[in-house]
């Protein structure tokens, strides 16, 4: 019992300080409503059921994102509505079905255009772009991807121009 | 930190407003509840349909007189098990990933899941499928070599029954076919999924 105290206590607190940028996760992971709910329900208790075996080897922050990423992968790969050739890479130009440069004057629309663009992105490099935009550093995104500094580097500088383009050179080819 | 080229962007994700309340302890506590019990679900689905399959062959067994059509049956529920047995390791090894996903950094957790789904989907028709072919080939056989001996009540017509199995064999090569093709090609497509990651 005292065990469940103390996965419940850590709990508490990692919902309390991360709770809203799990939410912002789940935005970037599903597009409908009900079934973002639904994902944010599922991480929460991913975490709750995952702090049973939290040993302190690495941060809560990683922790927590390792748990919500995976737990967020694992829905869009069950849900495969985004199918493999679907996502777009770093490189590629703005989907012709998506929201164009004319509508981002407004914040709302620029916010719905990045999550939008975000939704679109293969799994990986749509980890990073979350933990970037939420102001991980790229030792920590490094921690919770596990991929190598010098790769998260790279990644960042392409996600930075894959955001220059988007939003400051029209996007369309 | 990182460089900051789009501080907009950055500033403009983090400050959207929230939309879904906080998931309370109690919440959490009642979805813990819930899991067990849809755990506990299915897995009595799994021993009720056993059991209904071994109820049907048993009372196949019982009906039936023919030696090797009765072997044929019993092959087919030990088939059918094992395949329960094997479907049951996987789905097991799905549940245990949540809780054991924690551990992993994102990118070897994402190969893992596409490891086992390769695996999955590559072995699929070969537990599925192909412990039931023994037993189904027998039954077969036996259905070719008299359908009207089988069921010596049942008034059946030499022509009616070639037919029936004739058409019976055509079904099972083509579903077989279409079967084996399905999961190929899901298993290739993850397989380009798990070599373009590197």
């Amino acid at each position: 019992m005292g065990d469940t105290t103390e996965q419940d206590q850590r709990y508490s607190e990692a919902a309390a300080e991360f709770g809203p940028a799990l939410e912002r996760l789940a935005r970037g992971y599903e597009a409908n409503a009900d079934k973002r709910r639904d994902l944010v329900q599922d991480i929460h208790f991913a975490l709750w059921r995952s702090l049973a075996a939290f040993d302190g080897r690495c941060s809560l922050r990683t922790w927590v994102y390792r748990v919500a990423h995976n737990t967020a992968t694992s829905h869009i790969l069950k849900e495969r509505r985004q199918k493999a050739n679907g996502w777009i890479g770093l490189d590629d130009d703005w989907p012709s079905d998506a929201p164009g440069i004319e509508d981002s004057l407004h914040e709302q629309q620029a916010l719905n255009r990045l999550t939008a663009l975000i939704q679109r992105l293969q799994p990986q490099d749509r980890q990073i772009m979350l933990l970037y935009l939420e102001n991980v550093d790229a030792s920590g995104i490094s921690d919770i991807t596990g991929l190598k500094p010098s790769n998260v580097a790279t990644k960042i500088h392409r996600i930075k121009a894959f955001l220059s383009r988007q939003f400051h050179q029209g996007g369309r080819s | 930190m990182t460089d900051e080229p789009e501080p907009n962007l950055q500033n403009l994700w983090q400050d959207q407003p929230t939309e879904i309340s906080p998931m309370l302890l109690a919440d959490v506590h009642q979805r813990a509840l819930k899991f067990d019990a849809r755990l506990k679900r299915g897995m009595f689905l799994r021993y009720s349909e056993t059991v209904v399959a071994l109820a049907l062959v048993g009372f196949e067994l019982f009906i039936i007189r023919d030696g090797l059509i009765r072997i044929g049956l019993f092959l087919i529920a030990i088939g059918a098990m094992f395949s329960l047995h094997v479907s049951r390791g996987f789905s097991a090894k799905t549940r245990n990933s949540g809780a054991a996903s924690a551990s992993q950094a994102c990118f070897e957790f994402y190969k893992e899941v596409l490891k086992v789904r390769i695996r999955y989907t590559q072995t699929a028709w070969a537990w599925m499928i192909l412990p039931l072919l023994p037993g189904v080939l027998l039954v077969e056989y036996c259905i070719h070599q008299g359908l009207g001996q089988l069921y010596p009540h049942a008034r059946i017509s030499h022509e009616m029954a070639s037919r029936w199995t004739y058409g019976t064999d055509i079904f099972l090569v083509f579903f077989l076919g279409a079967y084996i093709a399905y999961w190929h090609l899901r298993a290739r497509k993850l397989r380009r999924e798990l070599a373009e990651l590197g």
